[in-house]
């Protein structure tokens, strides 16, 4: 499930409330190393708000730790169908979101994550 | 961190599920009219079922599914929680408990208490109707826009819950902007990752009842923060310092300090760090989903393109245009006899516009028959039930429109074909199998239109229908000689006769010899036809013929003696004269010889005690009664006439060899032809005249 | 003849009763009519309109009660005969003669049936005092159809059960 290197992790398959357990413990080893964080989510097949918090709470951690974690490729599939149904992607010009850019890896795909 | 064992998590959350069950339904057996019972025994059973799926107690989700199902009905009215409903469902309670303990062996006696849930179900009696329904009717206008602001509580990802798919329920209610505020949510070491710490700001505008939003949350309520606030949605959209202060989610004064500098509000409150950028991001969400709202509404209400009208100012609408369809044929005779270009142009003109108005009024009354065909689901889902058969359903052609008033008619019609089909056509399973057919039946309901006729047809994949018993039948009750030779389709006519029925055994839902009769005079009454066809061992389809309108039609207007009578121009197929020879010839036989073909005819004057010396030269008018040719003789042929059809009273409700009478251009009344009653008692006048 | 072709007065007498019971000795406003030489009253209330002769259509197959029908304000109206339910003989046309168009309830709707009339009276008041039940003998009509006998004067006045002699079987 990790990626090549100890800095990239690659998810696939469900991450979901039933997995989530798992899920944690792959975030978990790699917040205990050095360096940047780069997520891989395009194998995700299936995935629910727990996943999603779970990279927020990530993403809080590492950097406090001064560390950088990033979603690269940006956020595709069945994560980005359950960020834009959720709510985080909603974004107005006075505020451009913050964790928009984050999910959409700033100039990634520029879905608009408000449905009207 | 910890990342508990999610079955076990569930173990504890299911025990407190059944505890809570349990009480409920003792209480419920207390005061079986609380309705919060109901709905917690309901919210627990569903709770069961949905976790125990998502954490692989499958046994006890398909078991809890039945009970759930039972509530269901409860929940809803349909049923009252009777002791007995309440007994049984105490005993599925324990055996979900030992479910829960040992999810892979049987509890032993699941398929007893299912078998006496679903007896308990079918003899429940219904509920009383619920004291006062308290619905919150929605906006003027039919929407409102609501402010739902929401946080699951701990266990709610864990018993199955998910909140976005919460979220997509809502966003079905209407339009919605959805704002995920995911500021709570603790660094990763903090995190419990089976707990969902991101709460929601989501704004809605919707038609639907208040309650429908309650609805969406309806399984969760017990397990998290719940609060809807109704918007307004003004023209003049409000400040986001307002929006902020009233969620509660910034203090009037951070956002007087913030004011009092010259940059945008949202940008300083978020630099300031007392409003979470999601704060903010949300307010300014709902300032442009209300601004977007009212600018929509305005645009409706300025390009409103559909009104309700009541069916009675319909009804109203067209007995005007009957009227004038009346004074407009007064108006052409009345040109007619002066000899004026000037009228005669206006009174064309009228007749141009009226004709036009009448389709116009016509077509307002025409709706599609898709809302009946509805109504057949659970009727045939609930009598294949009931006789042990398993039938699917489908529909074509639901968008077909037909005049309201033969919607409303065509039902009681069709829910005896559709039994009649089920019960006799449809066979059981193992038959089918035998049959080498799939053991599901198939019954389809379709509508098309046809030149100025709808087409309704109800196709089986049963046995079809059994003409050799059919005959028989018909010889025993004397309705045809024995060995006469007859086609099918004439043959299967006659199940539609009163008292007629070759059921071998008379089951509860059809096979009295009530109904068919019913069935085709309903449609007659209406001006249709019934078509049947049936392949022995592959099935049957009824057809029926209906006209698009019943107010209206074309007919051909005759004299007989003194009378007038109109003939509907659809069952006319041409006018020839009655020649000399064929009139004194006939005298023995009323045979007539139409380019080869011998057409039977029939005198109206005769029929009809006309007293007065016939017209020297008798006309025929050949009509067609579905795949018979008959002519009807008569001493004049008028002329076409445009029709409004005004029904015969009680008192004339015996004679049937008229379907209604008009109004002609000069006020008289005259009769409308029946032709299919008529050309049926010509043939019994025949037969007496002979016999005597 | 105040009541030709009058309806408002008719119309204004209507009570909320459509059909009064005259047998349990109500008094009531009735409109009078003749038919060969007697005198029938009908309750005012159920009354529309009282019309000049108009042209009748025969509906061949029908019963000779109720053996035409005519155009009554744009709407099909049977007419009845109660000279054929009482056995009595037709009487022909004459200048007198009106139909009594009135609405009665069948079967539970709403039914307008013209009535054939030699001459119409007057609307007046019958009091349930004079009114007797139809006796046993001494009566060559159908007993069913007969409500009561009204007395008015020197004059029997005939009150006919319209919802009987209409009833439909």
């Amino acid at each position: 499930m990790t990626g090549t290197n100890d800095l990239s992790i690659r998810l696939e398959g469900e991450h979901t409330i039933r997995t989530i357990g798992e899920t944690a413990t792959i975030f978990g080893r790699a917040l205990h190393k050095a360096g940047p964080i780069v997520l891989d989510c395009s194998g995700i097949s299936e995935v629910d708000i727990s996943f999603v918090q779970l990279v927020i709470a990530a993403r809080a951690s590492a950097n406090a730790l001064g560390r950088d974690l990033r979603v690269d490729p940006p956020a595709e599939g069945a994560l980005l169908t359950c960020l834009t149904d959720g709510g985080f992607l909603e974004h107005t010009p006075e505020i451009p979101s913050d964790r928009r850019e984050f999910w959409l890896n700033r100039g990634g795909a520029d879905t608009d994550g408000g449905r009207r | 961190m910890n990342a508990p064992d999610p079955r076990e998590t569930f173990r504890g959350e299911a025990q407190d599920l059944l505890e809570k069950l349990e009480e409920a339904l003792l209480d419920l057996g207390e005061t079986p009219d609380e309705h919060d019972l109901i709905d917690t025994a309901f919210r627990a059973l569903h709770t069961l079922k949905g976790s125990g799926s998502m954490f692989g107690f499958e046994r006890l989700a398909a078991f809890t599914h039945h009970v759930e199902t039972a509530f269901d009905k409860v929940r809803k009215g349909e049923i009252a929680p009777s002791r007995d409903l309440i007994t049984v469902t105490l005993a599925a309670q324990d055996c979900m408990r030992r479910l829960i303990e040992s999810p892979d062996q049987d509890a032993g006696d699941e398929g007893e208490i299912l078998a006496r849930l679903q007896t308990v179900v079918a003899v429940a009696p219904g509920a009383k109707p619920a004291a006062a329904a308290l619905e919150e009717v929605p906006a003027e206008d039919g929407t409102a826009t609501y402010r739902i602001r929401f946080r699951l509580g701990p266990q709610a990802l864990l018993t199955g819950n998910d909140p976005v798919r919460l979220i997509e329920e809502l966003r079905a209610l209407g339009e919605s902007t959805v704002v995920a505020i995911d500021d709570e949510v603790p660094s990763f070491e903090t995190l419990d990752p089976t707990v969902c710490r991101v709460r929601w700001d989501v704004i809605l505008t919707t038609s639907a009842p208040r309650s429908a939003i309650d609805d969406v949350f309806l399984f969760v309520l017990d397990d998290m923060e719940l609060d809807v606030v109704r918007v307004e949605a003004d023209e003049q959209p409000r400040r986001l310092g307002e929006i902020l202060v009233e969620r509660g989610d910034a203090a009037p004064e951070t956002i007087a300090e913030a004011l009092g500098r010259q940059h945008p509000l949202g940008r300083l409150l978020v630099e300031s760090g007392k409003t979470s950028e999601n704060q903010v991001l949300s307010a300014l969400a709902e300032q442009n989903h209300v601004r977007k709202e009212a600018e929509i509404a305005k645009a409706t209400a300025k390009g409103q393109d559909t009104i309700k009208v009541t069916a009675e100012r319909l009804d109203g609408l067209m007995d005007r245009v009957g009227e004038l369809v009346i004074a407009q044929a007064r108006l052409k005779q009345l040109s007619g006899q002066i000899d004026d270009i000037a009228l005669k142009a206006v009174a064309e003109e009228i007749e141009r516009l009226v004709s036009e108005l009448r389709d116009t009024t016509m077509s307002i009354r025409l709706v599609p028959i898709g809302s009946l065909f509805a109504r057949f689901r659970r009727m045939v889902h609930d009598l294949a039930r009931d006789l042990g058969k398993e039938v699917r359903l489908t529909t074509e052609g639901e968008e077909t429109e037909l005049d309201k008033t033969v919607i409303e008619r065509l039902a009681d019609p069709m829910v005896h074909l559709i039994r009649n089909a089920i019960d006799h056509g449809v066979e059981g399973p193992e038959k089918r199998a035998q049959a080498g057919k799939p053991a599901e039946g198939h019954l389809h309901l379709s509508a098309r239109h046809s030149g100025a006729e709808v087409l309704i047809s109800i196709r089986d994949d049963g046995k079809g229908l059994d003409s050799a018993r059919i005959r028989a039948r018909a010889e025993e009750n004397g309705l045809i000689a024995p060995g006469a030779r007859l086609s099918d389709a004439d043959l299967f006519q006659y199940i539609f006769a009163p008292g007629f029925s070759t059921a071998a055994e008379v089951t509860s839902v059809s096979g009295r010899g009530v109904g068919m009769d019913v069935v085709k005079r309903t449609i007659e009454s209406l001006r249709g036809a019934i078509d049947i066809t049936s392949t022995p061992g592959r099935g049957a389809e009824v057809t029926l013929r209906l006209p698009l309108t019943l107010a209206i039609i074309d007919g051909l207007l005759v004299r007989v003696g003194r009378g007038r009578y109109v003939i509907p121009l659809s069952a006319v197929e041409e006018c020839v004269e009655l020649s000399a020879d064929d009139d004194t010839r006939s005298r023995g036989r009323n045979f007539l010889n139409i380019r080869g073909e011998l057409v039977p005819f029939l005198r109206l004057r005769e029929m009809f005690n006309a007293i007065d010396p016939p017209d020297p030269y008798q006309k025929v008018v050949v009509v067609s009664t579905g795949e018979r040719r008959v002519g009807l003789v008569v001493d004049q042929v008028i002329g076409d006439h445009q029709t409004v059809i005004k029904s015969l009273s009680k008192l004339h409700a015996d004679v049937n060899s008229f379907s209604g009478a008009t109004i002609l251009g000069d006020g008289s009344v005259a009769l409308i032809l029946d032709v299919g009653h008529l050309v049926a008692a010509g043939q019994t006048f025949d037969q007496t005249r002979r016999a005597s | 003849m105040p009541n030709d072709t009058s309806p408002d007065t008719a119309t204004a007498a209507a009570g909320a009763q459509i059909i009064p019971h005259p047998t349990k000795r109500a008094s009531f406003e009735a409109l009078t009519f003749g038919i060969a030489s007697e005198i029938f009253a009908l309750d005012a209330g159920i009354v529309r309109e009282i019309l000049d002769i108009v042209t009748v259509t025969e509906v061949p197959g029908a019963q000779p009660f109720v053996g035409g029908l005519l155009n009554v304000r744009g709407k099909v109206v049977p007419l009845a005969d109660l000279r054929i339910k009482f056995g009595m003989d037709r009487t022909e046309t004459t200048v007198d003669t009106r139909i009594i168009v009135v609405e009665i309830e069948l079967g539970g709707e709403a039914v307008i049936i013209g009535l054939l009339a030699d001459k119409v009276f007057e609307v007046t008041e019958i009091t349930g005092a004079s009114i007797e039940e139809a006796p046993e003998i001494g009566m060559n009509w159908p007993r069913e159809y007969i409500k009561g006998i009204g007395k008015r004067g020197a004059d029997f006045i005939i009150i006919p059960n319209i919802s009987r002699i209409f009833a439909v079987n």
